[in-house]
């Protein structure tokens, strides 16, 4: 399954990953990060296992990654699979 | 052991990251909202599912105190824009900045490694780029290293992605931290309690009303080179000595030997004596109590330090061993054709009186004896309780300044019937008294008669009583 929009999660604040998804075939992550040498792999493998739990298997993947730790990784890419999906609301800061 | 993590709302991930995002917005809202100014973002790094309480929050908000007052002194403009302190997810508070992003960055990373506990701030620095994105600016762009593990000081980044330490060794060091500065904010806090009193006792002296042989708001006939102004001014430039001698009493170990805090704070004094005849233009108005005052502040700050219950025999204990040896000392120097003898060394050959230096020396048993007991017991108003203290400290002392004025130790006989007169009257709050101490300021005046180290008695009188009154309803709330 492709996406329906171009969506993003994530911030560029360290321990954190900023993660844009937009229409592609097959799975492309271009991941940018400070420890990419040491945990590249690591955190590629959690974004690809994280879209196919939503049956994503087609999308161009662009991450910017500050540190984050797996689990931040998984729950960015969550949140982003479900804005790309349509399925979520964005949360409305205005009214904090 | 202290643990800063005893209480609060445990955060799970997605709580932590919609916080994140909120950030995000607030700090692109201020920067849009002011595209030429550079944001802080400032924020604690807390280990572990704990981010916040009141202890958490209290000790953001007093160390943030710390860093504004270093924006202050860096010539900074900035003010404070959005804040939420209690929120669960941790306090958070940012600032709008007029400065380069190089320079805020600079004071930032100063900020937090200028004391193991600002270690904990986490202190961002954000501006918009020319194509109106927002831009974090690092340490290592202006040349600092970057942030290293609180444990092992390997690189931070290093320790938390690969989560070397666990939670509990974590928040175990961040609690000690945070215990050191509550440390410092608590003796900070004692020092400012010390300060005032002693700043209230200086005023509260000269504000009393009628003094004879003094300097009061209505009448200053024996010191018609002083005035109640004079004396305000003096009385604020010793803020900074009293503040030193409170230091000093905190730091003062049960290993100290005490001659050594005095040989101390008797350094500060001589600056403090300059900055009163600075004050003064050359007039000696509080030359005394720079004395007895210092010491007196010194050896309360060493009776509250561990333990803020007001213990008179502790005060008392620490002023001899302070002052242990300096009668001895220095009167044996005293040399008869020395031309700037003062007029207790002068008294002390002429008459062997040991004037205020004794008095010290023995611990300052006339105001312990009289002065405080009658100052905290007397009914009436504050100049009533003032002048009731006065007078019975005068009653109880062979003050050199008043021997010097008469050139005859009898003036002690006739100053004591005197007060002895004001008393059978009635004191201070009767007719008569009133009557009978108006006509005794006269008589002084007249004469050209001091009680000016009386007064400084009833100083220190005064700064014990108001610590003690301080400390006593510090301890009933």
């Amino acid at each position: 399954m492709g996406i329906k929009e171009t969506a993003l999660a994530g911030t560029l604040e360290s321990s954190d990953i900023q993660i844009t998804l937009s229409e592609g075939s097959g799975i492309n992550i271009d991941l940018d990060s400070s420890v990419e040498a040491l945990y590249g792999d690591q955190i590629k493998k959690v974004i690809t296992d994280t879209l196919n739990k939503y049956g994503i298997t087609d999308a161009k993947v662009k991450a910017v990654d500050k540190g984050a730790l797996d689990c931040v990784v998984k729950a960015r890419t969550m949140a982003v699979a479900q804005r790309a999906l349509g399925t979520t609301e964005e949360p409305n800061w205005e009214v904090l | 052991m202290f643990n800063l993590f005893d209480t609060g709302v445990t955060q799970d991930i997605p709580a932590v990251l919609a916080n994140r995002d909120k950030r995000v917005f607030v700090q692109n809202k201020l920067l849009s909202q002011y595209p030429s100014e550079i944001v802080i973002g400032a924020k604690l790094n807390t280990p572990g599912p704990i981010k916040n309480n009141s202890i958490i929050e209290a000790f953001f908000v007093k160390q943030l105190e710390e860093f504004e007052d270093l924006l202050l002194k860096e010539g900074v403009v900035f003010f404070k824009n959005t804040e939420w302190l209690d929120a669960e997810t941790g306090p958070e508070r940012f600032y709008v900045v007029e400065d380069t992003a190089e320079n805020v960055k600079r004071i930032t990373t100063e900020f937090e490694e200028s004391k193991n506990y600002c270690r904990l701030f986490d202190l961002d620095v954000l501006f918009l780029t020319d194509n109106e994105e927002m831009r974090s600016i690092s340490r290592t762009e202006i040349g600092y290293s970057a942030r290293t593990c609180l444990i092992c000081g390997r690189p931070a980044k290093d320790c938390g992605r690969s989560r070397r330490h666990s939670v509990e060794e974590l928040q175990a060091k961040v609690s000690e931290l945070v215990e050191v500065s509550f440390k410092l904010t608590d003796n900070k806090r004692k020092v400012q309690l010390l300060v005032n009193n002693a700043l209230r006792a200086l005023t509260y002296e000269v504000t009393a009303w009628p003094k004879p042989g003094l300097v009061d708001p209505v009448e200053w006939g024996a010191h018609p080179d002083m005035n109640v102004f004079m004396f305000l001014d003096s009385s604020l430039s010793l803020q900074n000595y009293l503040r030193k001698c409170a230091w000093a009493g905190l730091n003062c170990q049960t290993n100290t030997d005490y001659r050594d805090i005095f040989r101390e704070i008797r350094e500060f004094g001589k600056i403090a004596e300059a900055d009163m005849f600075s004050a003064t233009k050359g007039v000696n108005t509080h030359k005394g109590a720079v004395f007895s005052l210092g010491v007196l502040v010194t050896a309360v700050a060493i009776n509250i330090k561990d333990n803020e219950q007001f213990d008179e025999k502790v005060i008392k204990d620490s002023i001899i061993k302070m002052l242990r040896g300096l009668v001895k000392t220095d009167y044996s120097k005293i040399k008869s054709n020395d031309d700037s003898l003062t007029a207790g060394e002068k008294q002390y050959l002429k008459y062997g009186t040991k004037g205020i230096r004794g008095e010290a020396a023995d611990g300052y048993p006339v105001v312990f004896k009289y002065g405080l007991p009658i100052f905290m017991e007397t009914d009436g108003n504050m100049n009533q309780r003032l002048i009731t203290a006065l007078m019975n400290l005068a009653l109880h002392t062979e003050d050199s300044t008043l021997i010097k004025r008469a050139g005859t130790l009898d003036i002690i006989e006739w100053k004591n019937q005197r007060i002895n007169d004001f008393f059978a009257a009635g004191g201070i709050g009767t007719d008569s008294g009133n009557k009978v101490l108006n006509d005794i300021q006269k008589e002084f005046s007249d004469r050209h008669l001091s009680l000016g180290g009386t007064a400084d008695l009833l100083i220190i009188t005064v700064f014990l009583g108001l610590t003690k009154e301080a400390l006593n309803n510090g301890n009933k709330d």
